[in-house]
């Protein structure tokens, strides 16, 4: 994806060992944007933890910044912003370790696997709509709450975790098919004027989750 | 010239009678084939034809009337050239024009694997005397001058089986003609006539149950495709075959510019152009099993999407209409045909999956010989019932993903 | 282009001639208003035809649009500078010498192709005319005339509580009734603005205001105008086709809806009698529409056929619009329509009455089709004339008069008509009511033969206009009434949709190595797998040949050291204490026993005993197992994984982290060396001995080791999470940079497999090969308890073979065949080469093959066909290159 963003002449700087895309045009521009319509950023680095087997259902306490979504039964994703990644992890450890014998729980770090694509803005849910057989109204598909789907036949997972009063979804899929997955966001985003940010706009935005 | 301007009954209604040499279940092109081989080589004239609905009701109408004998087996190589040349001289024989076009088939490979399994089959034709070979990009263009060769596709075309005497007939008119004929022998049609069970006694069916009655049967066959493990089921006899549906759709008619039929398995679809200009565009079996021939609008987008990934210039041309048949899948894609082992008069004529249109001819003129002299002729004895109990299967799978 | 704001006029051209067009107009209305009349030629006789319904139901006015044939120009809006030309004509639509076939049609009776040509020979010779006169539409162009711009086709997925489908008054009334109740609504309208037949009927304009104002303002209610639902799919499932506002191509919606209220009202379709497809005949509701949307007065003196309210109504629509009403005559007295190529009056009993218009006040046919779909019946009733909906399923109703409210017949059922050849029941196709006598007295008495024996109702108008007649046909003819006739099937799409709306945005999903742009950059010659893009081969000149390129490829492999991106293998994390017993059951070998740090190839098979899968199974630790998986079939894997995993209750938990791993194999002699500058794993054969996994570090990054040998050389599959893949593969280049380290591609790796005689399942074998026959008999372990495949697999190796998998050397020079040639015996088929290479160690190719059991056998000669000749070689089932495997264990 790096390589992506170097020909769409992206401004890329080191955040945490990572290569992050700072901006691509302007920050300022780019959150014009995603607070009139809509914008996409590639959250591929933001930690990620897949939890097993237990009652994983009801997980402990977590961070607070951390994304719980429930795959299925005795499967959950756990997201968490980078800086909380040592702690988010001691918390899923240690809930690991204090599992009973006979319900064991199983934690595994799967940063890599996933691509993670954040939608945001008030057109969000449109696009969503012309990429996914889902339904992102309030009601179906409220804050923080997730669903298995698929775009174009691959199989994504959409979770809603929103920007204050601005919409915001995450759509994850394989990691092969991260570069895919974002031209095809990209591309059915046009009629709603979408713009890409990088992670200078992400990090004012999500200063105003509570 | 003067037959243009009769207009006698191509069949006429019966009373249904009591008892029958043989009773064949399904008057589709299988049915129908086998009661005019049987009348016609073997004088045999006491038949009925039952069928459940209007005469082509199941799959006979609603296959997209391809034919062609680029298998990928001998077995299935020789038995399928046969079906072809009988084909071939079908409209001449019962005087009614099956308006069949050897306008030519081509088989896309888009992957290595894809075109190796294409030689196998371009190989094996080839030693067998049928008209089939390699040919690549330049060419089909040539041949297709609509179809998309370059690098711009997902999957580019790398090679194709290309089959001159391959081409598409009118299905319909097969069913017709078969029906005319075998009325005028003397041999009943009986439409809208279900079976609903089969009695059974001594290693014998003795007697067919309908809607309209019981009839006792010397004979019986089973030629029901897609419904065939229901009615071997009333038989007692069961069957290694599953039934999922295959979907197809049609266009509205445009001017000929497409004159060969064109199959691509890695994008599971097939087009070509009928004679009064539709495009019908063919989809691989549905991966699920069902009975529904309603047809659904993921495969129609599929379907679509497909058709256009070759002739992407067709894009504003309209879909006039969808609908599915079920097939009768075996376990190795090739055919049933033969006596059953439970069951001494019970016959059947099935598994023909997404290809017994084709295969009609000649499965109706051998399993008449093997009902008339009692003997398996060669050319159908690898699709015996018992090779599944032997393990002796045919190798069609692996050519089959879409080959129609 | 000419552009205009949209209250002025503006102009198209219609064959180069402009025609000037109002605001709003359709570009039929246009072409009419500036005095056309004949809009299309019919398909079998070339007839004249002009406007007929103005609703977009007709085939009468299908032209070609700025190169899109087949459009209906009466409903489709005009815009500035577009194109339209007539389709189906030679040379003009004023003068069409096709026209001469309808002298001809004595010859060419209802299914006069079944019953001529019968004889071969001529057959072939006459079918290429016969198919030139075929079709309607332009072809399209060729693929180099092709611009190849993808047009841009969206889709959208809409999800409600209740759809509405039809905009008219009951549509308007169902969804104000259903938002009040609380519900979202999602009104789907086929008009560019609410109110249905409202909108052209002047009395009912403040009705159409209010309505559609108290929609427009209601909470919840989501319009989709110009849409049409096309199917009522199972679900809940409605397929919807909406125009564009403004130009551009039509998209397809999907639409989820809990409930669906069906209120698309009737069309309205012709009534018989001879002569009733002249220009000049028009529908009573085609009239009203080009007088109240688009203000045209369609003619000067009108004969109106009809009787009772509706023919009132439309005589004094016509007398306030200042066209002079002849007569109304019931339907039943009407003997003909009288005119060349346009009316020119209709002759009674009571003899000719001059005309230039005919308006007909047709069946009115309830758009049920949509309704059928769903699983409801279609009955007949006579008092309303119309075959109405009933025992619809739950969650579908009908609304309006669609389900045959304020309907009443147009004329008694089954009508009457004369037995003429003039006299068409199905525009599309020229069917004629004799036509369809002659077929039913030859038997085609069944609606649905009748249908495909005489085409009606199978062209573009999708049987709107023609089903009721040619059903009251067939009626009238076989004596059975309306309802015991019945109606045919309705299928969907209907209305039709386009290939590419259904096909939606051109964008096939890419699977992408983390090594891709390093690929890209190192000259990589692209090849799919799958969905993967993988290397061939790396070009270093564009000249250099295929067989060039792998030579060097290979030869560093061999002789020193060379990496292979095998990111696109499965790769499945099996854990849980239990995760034994699961691979114990689903593979053929056993792994509950295998030790933690070792590896074992590993085969899948299915109840029959075929090989569905290989890959290899490492033990992590005690409840951890890694797996790979070919790469085509790990979605397989997962799913048969899970499938047996179901109601166990074992603690087992499977994750594919195909694309959270960049793997890469470093094989070769000097592989030793090159990895051991990047790891403190000890990696002497003492320490880390072939077939076993260590975890470690490589380069900095967390990294799984597997000692194995695909490629017949020392090797290690090394994993590493995926964000560190570049930094692995570039660290691996450069420490290999001094022991002439090369990249290779798939295609090197293919030729160094199989002088190995390791099989590629898929490749190798097919959908039904047995671990007996392809000749690794060692991959099943019978004494295991239980696992899938056991029995057959019992069964199976004691059977004697159908055929057998072998290797084999070609023994003349430059004979090389190419994968898919036969093996031959005695001229015939006797087997077929899976793959085959020239092997550089060998000298000549080397290849495995199929051949029947009894040919297989270790030094027969055989003949392979190479470029359809046969060529000697002959059969080793050791391998071709390192048979005792001494280099992999070096």
């Amino acid at each position: 994806m790096a390589e992506r963003c170097a020909q769409s002449g992206a401004t890329v700087v080191v955040e945490r060992g990572w290569e992050t895309v700072s901006h691509y045009t302007s920050p300022e521009e780019e959150l014009e944007a995603v607070r009139r319509s809509v914008g996409l950023a590639d959250l591929s680095r933001i930690p990620k933890f897949d939890v097993r087997g237990g009652c994983s259902d009801t997980l402990p306490e977590l961070d607070a910044q951390a994304g719980i979504w429930p795959q299925r039964p005795g499967e959950t994703l756990v997201t968490c912003p980078p800086e909380s990644a040592a702690a988010v992890r001691e918390q899923l450890d240690r809930y690991a370790s204090a599992a009973g014998e006979d319900a064991p729980v199983y934690v595994s770090d799967v940063t890599a696997v996933y691509t993670a694509l954040m939608l945001a803005g008030p057109e969000s849910g449109n696009v969503l709509g012309r990429l996914a057989d889902i339904d992102a109204s309030d009601t179906a598909l409220p804050n923080l709450d997730c669903v298995q789907t698929g775009v174009h036949h691959v199989h994504a997972m959409v979770a809603r975790q929103d920007l204050g009063p601005l919409p915001a979804y995450l759509i994850f899929t394989g990691r092969e098919y991260g570069e895919w997955l974002w031209d095809t966001v990209m591309l059915a985003g046009v009629s709603c004027g979408i713009q890409p940010f990088g992670s200078k706009a992400q990090q004012t935005l999500e200063a105003a989750r509570p | 010239m003067r037959q243009l301007f009769r207009n006698d009954r191509m069949w006429r209604a019966h009373e249904l009678k009591g008892a029958y040499d043989i009773v064949i279940i399904g008057a589709g092109v299988h049915g129908l084939a086998t009661a005019y081989y049987l009348g016609r080589r073997y004088g045999v004239r006491k038949i009925a034809l039952l069928d459940k609905g209007y005469l082509g009701y199941g799959a006979s109408g609603r296959n997209t009337a391809i034919l062609r004998s680029n298998y990928r087996t001998p077995e299935g190589v020789r038995f399928y050239n046969a079906s072809l040349k009988l084909y071939e001289e079908l409209s001449a024989e019962l005087g009614w024009n099956l308006l069949f076009s050897q306008c030519g088939h081509l088989t896309l490979g888009h992957t290595d694997t894809a075109v190796a399994g294409l030689r196998v089959r371009a190989e094996t034709n080839q030693l067998l005397g049928v008209d089939s070979r390699i040919i690549y990009p330049a060419e089909i263009q040539k041949l297709v001058p609509h179809i998309d060769c370059s690098d711009r596709p997902r999957y580019p075309i790398m090679a194709a089986l290309y089959h001159p005497p391959g081409g598409i007939i009118r299905h319909d008119a097969v069913v017709w003609g078969l029906a005319r004929a075998c009325d005028r022998m003397g041999i009943e049609i009986h439409p809208l006539t279900e079976a609903t069970g089969v009695r059974v006694a001594r290693r014998r069916a003795e007697a067919v149950l309908t809607n309209r009655g019981e009839v006792a049967a010397g004979t019986v066959v089973n030629a029901t495709a897609g419904w065939a493990s229901t009615i071997c089921k009333m038989a007692g006899v069961s069957m290694p075959i599953v039934t999922p549906p295959l979907q197809a759709c049609v266009t509205e008619p445009l001017k000929p510019f497409l004159d060969a039929v064109i199959v691509s398995a890695s994008l599971h679809v097939y087009v070509n152009q009928t004679g009064r200009g539709e495009l019908v565009i063919g989809s691989e079996i549905d991966p699920y099993q069902s009975y529904s021939m309603k047809g659904t609008l993921p495969t129609l987008e599929q379907m679509a999407s497909s058709a256009l990934e070759l002739f992407p210039q067709l894009h504003n041309i309209r879909v006039l209409r969808q609908w599915a048949g079920i097939c009768d899948m075996t376990p190795d894609f090739a055919p049933i045909i033969g006596r059953c082992e439970e069951l001494d008069n019970f016959h059947v004529d099935v598994g023909w999956g997404t290809y017994g249109f084709k295969a009609a001819p000649a499965a109706g003129r051998y399993l008449a010989e093997l009902i008339a002299t009692g003997k398996v002729p060669d050319i159908i004895a690898a699709f015996s019932p018992e090779r599944f109990r032997r393990r002796r299967l045919v190798g069609e799978k692996a050519a089959a993903a879409v080959s129609h | 282009m000419a552009q205009a704001s949209p209250s002025e006029g503006f102009s198209f051209l219609l064959n180069d001639k402009p025609i000037q067009a109002k605001a709003g107009d359709s570009i039929g209305a246009a072409m009419f208003r500036a005095g056309v009349r004949v809009f299309t030629r019919s398909f079998k006789h070339h007839r004249p035809r002009g406007l007929l319904c103005v609703a977009g139901n007709c085939p009468n006015c299908l032209m070609n649009v700025d190169g899109t044939p087949n459009v209906r120009v009466c409903t489709t809006p005009a815009r500035p500078g577009m194109r339209v030309a007539p389709q189906n004509v030679f040379p003009s639509l004023e003068f069409d010498v096709l026209a001469a076939s309808q002298k001809f049609d004595w010859l060419m009776p209802v299914g006069w192709y079944y019953k001529t040509f019968t004889r071969r020979p001529v057959w072939n010779a006459v079918e290429p005319f016969i198919r030139k006169a075929a079709g309607l539409g332009e072809a399209p162009p060729s693929i180099d005339r092709f611009s190849g711009e993808d047009p841009d086709y969206e889709q959208r997925y809409v999800h409600t509580e209740v759809a509405v489908l039809g905009g008219g008054p009951s549509g308007l009334t169902a969804a104000l009734e259903a938002s009040r109740q609380g519900s979202r609504v999602t009104l789907i309208d086929e008009q560019p603005q609410l109110g249905g037949h409202l909108r052209f009927t002047p009395s009912d304009a403040e009705r159409r205001r209010v309505l559609a104002g108290q929609v427009e303002a209601a909470q919840g209610v989501e319009v989709l105008s110009r849409a049409q639902c096309f199917g009522l799919y199972e679900d809940g499932l409605l397929g919807v086709v909406q125009l564009p506002r403004d130009g551009g191509e039509e998209s397809l919606i999907h639409v989820r809806a809990e409930r669906v209220v069906v209120a698309t009202g009737v069309i309205e379709a012709p009534l018989l009698f001879e002569n009733n497809d002249l220009v000049g005949v028009m529908l009573s509701s085609g009239v009203e529409r080009l007088i109240g949307l688009y203000g045209i007065v369609p003619g000067r003196r009108a004969v109106i056929v009809g009787d009772g309210p509706r023919a009132g109504r439309i005589a004094s629509l016509l007398k306030d619009s200042g066209v002079d009403v002849a007569a109304t005559v019931r339907p039943d007295q009407v003997l003909s329509v009288t005119g060349a190529a346009q009316a020119d009056g209709v002759r009674t009993a009571g003899g000719k009455i001059p005309c230039d218009l005919v308006v007909v006040c047709g069946h009115l046919v309830p758009n049920a089709g949509l309704l059928h779909q769903a699983g409801g019946s279609l009955d007949w009733s006579d008092e309303n004339g119309a075959f109405l909906p009933t025992r619809l399923p739950p969650h579908v109703e009908a609304a309006g008069q669609v389900k045959g409210s304020d309907l009443t017949a147009a004329v008694p059922s089954p009508p009457a008509y004369p037995d003429s050849k003039r006299c068409y029941a199905c525009l599309c196709e020229d069917v004629t009511t004799s036509d369809l006598r002659t077929a039913i007295r030859e038997g085609f008495d069944h609606i649905e033969t009748l249908k495909r024996y005489t085409t009606v109702s199978m062209g573009p108008c999708q049987g709107r206009m023609c089903q009721i007649s040619s059903i009251g046909v067939c009626a009238r003819e076989t004596g059975g009434g309306m309802g015991e006739t019945g109606v045919t099937t309705s299928r969907p799409p209907n209305p039709s949709i386009s290939l590419g709306a259904l096909a939606g945005p051109r964008h096939p999903p890419v699977k992408r190595s983390p090594l891709h742009h390093e690929h890209e950059a190192l000259g990589a010659v692209w090849m799919n797998m799958g969905q993967w893009k993988r290397p061939r081969y790396y070009a270093p000149e564009p000249d250099w040949s295929e067989q060039r390129i792998v030579e060097r490829e290979y030869r560093a492999v061999r002789e020193r050291v060379g990496v292979v991106d095998v990111g696109p293998l499965g790769k499945i994390e099996v854990r849980g204490r239990d995760s034994g017993k699961l691979l114990d059951k689903v593979y053929t070998h056993r792994f509950g026993s295998l030790k933690a740090g070792r590896v074992r190839y590993a085969v899948i098979c299915d109840e029959t005993g075929t090989i569905l899968d290989d890959g290899t199974i490492s033990r992590l630790a005690d409840d951890h197992y890694f797996l790979t998986t070919t790469t085509g079939n790990l979605e397989f894997v997962v799913q048969w994984l899970e499938w047996w995993l179901v109601e166990t209750g074992w603690d087992v938990h499977i994750a594919d982290v195909t694309g959270g791993r960049s793997s890469i194999n470093v094989a070769g002699p000097k592989a030793r060396e090159v990895l051991a500058e990047l790891t403190d794993i000890d990696l002497e054969t003492a320490a880390f001995k072939y077939m076993a996994c260590r975890r470690g570090e490589v380069a900095g990054a967390p990294a799984v080791l597997l000692r194995i040998g695909f490629v017949g050389e020392m090797g290690w599959e090394v994993h590493v999470p995926a964000d560190y893949g570049v930094h692995v593969w570039r660290s691996v280049l450069a420490a290999g940079k001094e022991h002439g380290i090369l990249p290779f591609g798939v295609e090197t790796q293919r030729v160094l497999r199989l002088e190995k005689k390791h099989v590629i399942v898929g490749v190798d074998t097919d959908a039904l090969s047995n671990p007996y026959e392809a000749d690794i008999p060692w991959v099943t372990k019978l004494e295991k308890q239980d696992f899938i495949g056991k029995a057959s697999l019992g069964t199976l190796q004691s059977a004697a073979a159908n055929e057998r998998l072998i290797g084999f050397t070609m023994l003349e020079d430059g004979k090389v065949p190419e994968d898919g040639s036969s093996v031959m015996l005695d001229g015939r088929p006797a087997g077929r080469v899976t793959s085959a290479r020239y092997s550089f160690v060998n000298g000549t190719a080397v290849g495995l093959a199929w051949v029947s059991d009894e040919l297989a056998e270790e030094g027969r000669e055989i003949d392979v066909r190479v470029g359809g000749k046969p060529a000697r070689a002959r059969i080793q089932q050791a391998a071709f290159y390192d048979p005792e495997g001494r280099r992999l264990r070096m």
